[in-house]
């Protein structure tokens, strides 16, 4: 058991440590991560070599791969990594910096008047995303961000991140021949993977559509042998592979981006709120707070109230779903699911009274 | 492991943490750290913290 916060102040001490809450002036050419995180860890060089990323969640569970003793393990072994690279150090390419505020976006905003008084880390995947959607670049698939190993069908211990807890049956890992147990080591020829982050973000700059991952292992030595196994598996990915279910994806900031949508929004019932009009506990039960009638979507805001939804109302169902377990989770749904113009038909809750209202899907 | 994992966003988000000198020593220039780093041949440890 790693006792807090010593243990990790000790593992920490050999590093310069800098914490940075707006990003501002940040580098965003040279510091990358998962911009969605609202915690996230990088270990670099001052050259500008990242050695490795922590700090990444499942949908499930915003805390279930970040961990005290994960991290304090993390720090030890960069430690061995460090002295390692700086023996033979290999700068990356140097690039001008460009500062996330300098981003054409957030300048955009700041020229119309309005105050950017702390870039979050999310906005550079907002703004990031307005320069592909602006340029012709974006392509659809490039919403799977950062991919889970679950995707390949691997199941990451969050005590020690790259070892294999568990392989799916049937999937993509399996077929490989990846086991539990098995240490990944490095991803398509990359750099040392040590954390699941490592290892998502190896995946977040695969193809999304169908390809090959060579995957180095290591695995324990079999009876007889004292040397661990070092070998190379071929993963092999059909198209639509980074896909994840709306339930997963409802964590992200970064879904506000994708269309179509709803054209309003607010959070779900309570539980004592949905008792007092005798709704399930586990159906959609959301409060429409805001009908999104302003900004580039307004028309679309404004179509939704011709239609006849109030806020107030409480949607009680939406295109025939009625299973989410939360706001977000609906958000996430109609964007992943639905397509721009669908026509939905919406059942609402207003006085003590069902009706429904239909309209096509705004973007 | 929730409580532990709880433990990591307080000990990482706590700015009194850094009046103790068990705890890690924060800076927010990231310039100048890098500097340090490069002169004393350090790694440098970047905490991603949103705090509003």
């Amino acid at each position: 058991m790693v006792r807090a916060p010593q243990e990790l102040a000790a593992a920490a001490a050999p590093y310069e440590c800098v914490r940075i809450t707006d990003l501002r002036d940040v580098d965003v050419r040279l510091l990358r991560f998962d911009f969605d995180l609202t915690l996230a860890v990088v270990l670099m060089n001052a050259d500008g070599t990242i050695y490795h990323r922590f700090g990444t969640r499942p949908g499930s569970d915003p805390l279930a791969w970040s961990s005290i003793p994960a991290l304090v393990q993390l720090l030890r072994d960069t430690l061995d990594d460090h002295r390692s690279y700086e023996r033979a150090p290999s700068p990356p390419r140097a690039q001008p910096p460009l500062r996330a505020i300098d981003l054409p976006p957030l300048q955009q905003r700041l020229a119309a008047g309005q105050k950017v008084e702390c870039v979050h880390c999310h906005m550079v995947h907002d703004a990031e995303h307005r320069i592909a959607v602006d340029s012709h670049a974006w392509r659809d698939s490039d919403k799977w961000l950062h991919p889970e190993p679950a995707r390949l069908g691997l199941d990451l211990d969050p005590a020690d991140q790259a070892r294999v807890r568990a392989v799916a049956g049937g999937s993509p890992a399996a077929a490989a021949g990846l086991r539990a147990g098995d240490r990944l080591l490095r991803i398509s020829g990359g750099p040392r993977l040590r954390t699941i982050a490592d290892v998502q973000w190896e995946l977040h700059h695969a193809v999304a559509g169908a390809c090959e991952l060579s995957v180095e292992f290591a695995r324990a030595p079999a009876a007889g042998q004292t040397a661990p196994m070092t070998a190379t598996a071929t993963v092999v990915l059909p198209d639509g592979w980074k896909e994840c279910s709306p339930r997963d994806y409802a964590w992200r900031p970064f879904q506000w981006n994708l269309s179509p949508s709803p054209g309003f929004g607010g959070p779900m019932l309570t539980a004592a709120e949905r008792r007092e009009r005798g709704l399930p506990p586990d159906r959609l039960a959301l409060r429409v707070q805001y009908i999104v009638d302003w900004g580039e979507r307004a028309a679309g805001g404004k179509a939704v109230r011709a239609a006849g939804v109030k806020e107030g109302d409480i949607v009680l169902s939406f295109a025939g779903a009625d299973d989410f377990e939360s706001a977000p989770h609906f958000q996430a749904w109609v964007r992943l699911h639905c397509h721009v113009g669908d026509p939905v038909d919406v059942t609402l809750l207003r006085d003590g009274e069902r009706r429904t209202v239909h309209y096509a899907l705004p973007e | 492991m929730r409580y532990l994992a709880a433990s990591l966003c307080a000990v990482l988000a706590s700015h009194a943490a850094a009046q103790d000198d068990l705890a890690i020593r924060w800076q927010t220039d990231f310039a100048r750290a890098r500097a340090k780093a490069t002169e004393q041949h350090r790694p440098l440890l970047l905490l991603f913290r949103c705090e509003r």
